[in-house]
């Protein structure tokens, strides 16, 4: 309850953007007299002051901050958010979300610690989203299905619209940032140009190609029609796995994805078996309708 | 660019008081450019509701009201057809939903086109949808429509 009214609180700010001065960079000026602030610094601010309330939970962990920050110090649970993702469509105007994770801490009446929070997927016991688009759209599993719900704005009430969510286990639709297709590994370039070859190649489909470069409008789109998206390792930076957050990004996004009937890998493991080795680790992200991960898989192997 | 604005300026207020190439803007054109700007104010409101009032979806595919559910694009240019009913000197219109145009006050300087909601892909997914419009001066003084 408490993550969705600050996401209440938040999709007002960002419905005001310029207005208030929320859009730029920091120290590009603002209408108010104050050194500006950036939406996700503000997002993270109103995230951390919405769940002090919070009686069960021990602490929380954010893309934006490097360590985690204890709220109760002990008890059942852990937050991890990314407090605005898509950065670079805030000032563009094209959907934005947050995403967040919950876990169950192991001891709960231990102290907290950095390393409580390195769990795998499969410790989650809620994960979600809120999309900030023309509507504000929350996407939520509780380890039982998918559900999302719409927020009156008149009201300050998110309305349930869906109730189990699935994705079709066949697509024809792929999202990826094709601009790096040079830089990907052998099979994710092989997935790629068999898509683009259409009924004349391998496939004997065509494809058609979103990507709104912003994760959390990727997704629900994937959760809504279904459709795979991509964010795979790339040449350029050999050592990183990949460039999305397992703790912030890929393992809530996963949680909801294979709670809706699809599946979530990093090319070799599924997402949701990955154990962190550090809060802030990265990941490959291929995801969405089955039969496409599987084959995805398949060409990894 | 534009210097900064002290934000303080509405879009009535810069339409009476912007110059175009040196001359005020005609009132006609003021009072068309305001009815579609209110139009789009109350189409951004049925948008931000989407699913809760069975604005989602295409036609026929059941409705929280128990009516038949309309498209958002359908409902658009209907909003916007209203919008600009009293727009004394507006001839007609054209819009991508219609396949004819539409008399206005039938006679008058100006001409209004528009696609009510474009990006109608990625209105059931919740991506950034808008409306685009055109205004064309309008030489002749016939009727215009239909014949």
């Amino acid at each position: 309850m408490a993550v969705a009214d600050t996401c209440n609180t938040l999709s007002h700010e960002v419905a005001q953007g310029a207005l208030i001065g929320l859009l730029g960079s920091a120290g590009t000026g603002n209408v108010q007299g104050e050194v500006q602030q950036k939406l996700d610094v503000i997002a993270n601010d109103l995230l951390i002051e919405g769940v002090q309330g919070c009686t069960s939970l021990a602490g929380l962990a954010s893309e934006e901050m490097e360590l985690p920050l204890p709220v109760q110090g002990t008890g059942d649970y852990l937050l991890l958010f990314d407090p605005l993702d898509g950065s670079s469509n805030i000032d563009v105007n094209v959907s934005i979300g947050t995403i967040f994770s919950v876990l169950k801490k192991q001891e709960p009446k231990a102290p907290l610690q950095t390393s409580d929070f390195l769990l795998s997927g499969r410790h989650q016991v809620a994960a979600g989203y809120v999309v900030y688009g023309p509507q504000t759209t929350m996407a939520l599993t509780l380890g039982d299905g998918v559900v999302m719900f719409t927020l009156n704005k008149v009201t300050g009430e998110f309305i349930l619209i869906k109730h189990a969510v699935e994705i079709s286990h066949s697509t024809k639709e792929f999202a990826i940032n094709m601009s790096n297709m040079r830089h990907w590994a052998e099979p994710v370039r092989r997935y790629v140009e068999e898509c683009l070859a259409g009924t004349s190649g391998e496939r004997d489909k065509d494809f058609n190609m979103r990507w709104i470069a912003s994760m959390v409008a990727d997704v629900h789109r994937v959760l809504s029609r279904g459709g795979i998206f991509m964010y795979p390792w790339d040449q350029r930076e050999p050592h990183k796995p990949g460039k999305l957050r397992l703790m912030y990004e890929a393992n809530p996004m996963s949680f909801l994805v294979e709670q809706a009937g699809g599946a979530s890998t990093n090319g070799k493991e599924l997402i949701m078996d990955l154990v962190p080795t550090e809060l802030h680790e990265r990941v490959s992200v291929m995801l969405g309708s089955k039969e496409e991960i599987d084959r995805l898989r398949h060409y990894h192997a | 660019m534009n210097a900064p604005t002290s934000l303080k300026t509405n879009f009535k207020q810069y339409l009476e008081m912007t110059k175009v190439k040196g001359a005020p803007m005609p009132a006609g054109l003021q009072e068309l450019l305001l009815a579609v700007a209110d139009t789009c104010n109350t189409l951004s409101h049925e948008v931000a509701q989407g699913a809760l009032i069975g604005l989602l979806g295409s036609a026929g595919t059941g409705n929280v009201q128990g009516e038949v559910q309309q498209k958002l694009d359908v409902i658009a240019n209907d909003l916007l057809i209203e919008g600009v009913q009293d727009c004394k000197s507006l001839a007609g219109l054209a819009s991508e939903e219609m396949e004819l145009p539409l008399p206005v006050q039938g006679t008058g300087d100006y001409l209004l086109l528009f696609d009510p909601l474009d990006g109608s892909s990625n209105i059931d997914v919740n991506v950034s949808i808008g409306t685009i419009f055109s205004v064309a001066r309008w030489p002749a003084r016939a009727f215009i429509g239909s014949s």
